[in-house]
């Protein structure tokens, strides 16, 4: 997902475009939302709920209860001079906290989730929906660096190389000097204790 | 190694074993398996919500437009929004079941009407049916029981699932039928 700056008269269009097809949409062509999903499908799926939910099969259902519920109340939403995308992604995280809430997963997450659900942009700002996805992911990696900064540097060493880095687990445990059984149960470990910390963390 | 690093027993080695098999899966774009135990799913979960942040997961066109296209589905069955429907949609909700009530009841009227015509005529019979049998005018087809195919020929198969309007089409001939033989004062 590259993030382009948008040129401002660009985001004008689009944003018309925008308003245009959502009034279609509430004189009850539900069909002119179409686009508009399959624009903001990605965004809403890699940047809020999957990172959310960990879970692509129940993220995939999620968006989809995200875009009937769009569907079934569009004729609520108004414009503020934001992209819609910015209601969606409210429905999409009031979605994930229901998840969260009704499989009591992780209270500590839920929690943190319902103080997230407050739109973290300002109405003054730039109507941007990369950059928007831009800044959210960077809230969240925000949120992950806190969380491998409490762990052991061998905990955090071996998320990063087989996690993020994806390194073979042989060659993570010749990195850390141990067997490769040795390194599955350092990682087992860490990954319990960065979970610990990641739910425990304030967005 | 350290000491540290050992796991402390059998149990934890083969969990951390699998924990590596199931990265191994996720690592390679796979998702988690239906069934898991629920600190596995967790522990998954958690690997791919971290992946997802510091990668740049994406949703396959192919998968987007089978999404949305569920979710158009989802509205015209009229479900899957469990709140705030819209009022335009309870009301026609409520049409629905008023004229499906409408509906029952007239069949209600239909079967009272014939049960009543059967007593009569049971009642008739027994008092004096050897005379009447002699009496009875011929009856007008409309007035005779009677197979439906020809108020409505080969039914096409687009119009296949129109049995209620078929339905209340031979209700209507019935009574029309019916009211016809009342009105001229039953058989005679």
């Amino acid at each position: 997902m590259k993030l382009p700056v948008v040129p401002d008269a660009a985001l004008d269009d689009s944003l018309d475009r925008e308003r245009e097809q959502v009034a279609a949409a509430q004189r009850g062509d539900l069909d002119a939302m179409r686009p508009i999903f399959e624009r903001y499908a990605g965004p809403l799926y890699g940047t809020v709920i999957l990172p959310r939910l960990g879970d692509p099969a129940t993220a995939e259902d999620v968006l989809r209860d995200t875009f009937s519920t769009a569907l079934h109340k569009i004729h609520q939403f108004s414009f503020t001079g934001r992209p819609i995308y910015v209601w969606l992604r409210q429905i999409a995280t009031n979605k994930v906290y229901d998840v969260h809430r009704k499989t009591k997963r992780s209270r500590r997450l839920a929690d943190a989730l319902a103080v997230e659900m407050v739109p973290h942009t300002a109405p003054e700002a730039r109507p941007d929906v990369q950059l928007m996805a831009a800044e959210e992911r960077r809230t969240m990696r925000a949120r992950i660096d806190a969380a491998m900064a409490e762990l052991p540097e061998r905990y955090r060493e071996a998320i990063t190389l087989r996690l993020i880095r994806e390194r073979p687990r042989d060659e993570c445990a010749q990195a850390l000097g141990v067997k490769t059984a040795t390194f599955d149960v350092i990682l087992f470990r860490a990954v319990r204790a960065f979970r610990k910390r990641y739910g425990d963390s304030s967005p | 190694m350290t000491r540290d690093d050992e796991p402390k027993n059998a149990r934890e080695a083969q969990d951390a074993r699998e924990f590596a098999d199931l990265c191994d899966s996720l690592t390679a774009g796979g998702s988690p398996p239906p069934a898991l135990a629920a600190d596995d799913r967790s522990l998954a979960e958690t690997v791919i919500a971290m992946r997802a942040i510091m990668g740049e997961p994406s949703l396959p066109d192919e998968r987007a437009r089978a999404i949305i296209d569920a979710a158009y589905a989802d509205v015209a069955r009229g479900g899957r929004e469990p709140a705030e429907i819209p009022a335009s949609r309870v009301a026609m909700a409520r049409a629905a079941r008023a004229r499906k009530l409408a509906r029952a009841g007239t069949w209600i009227a239909a079967a009272c009407a014939a049960a009543a015509l059967v007593f009569v005529l049971t009642s008739r019979a027994d008092s004096g049916g050897r005379q009447e049998a002699t009496a009875r005018l011929p009856l007008a087809t409309a007035e005779t029981s009677r197979r439906a195919d020809i108020l409505f020929g080969v039914i096409p198969e687009a119009r296949a699932g129109d049995a209620g309007q078929r339905m209340d089409a031979i209700y209507a001939d019935r009574l029309a039928g019916y009211r016809s033989l009342m009105l001229r004062g039953g058989y005679r």
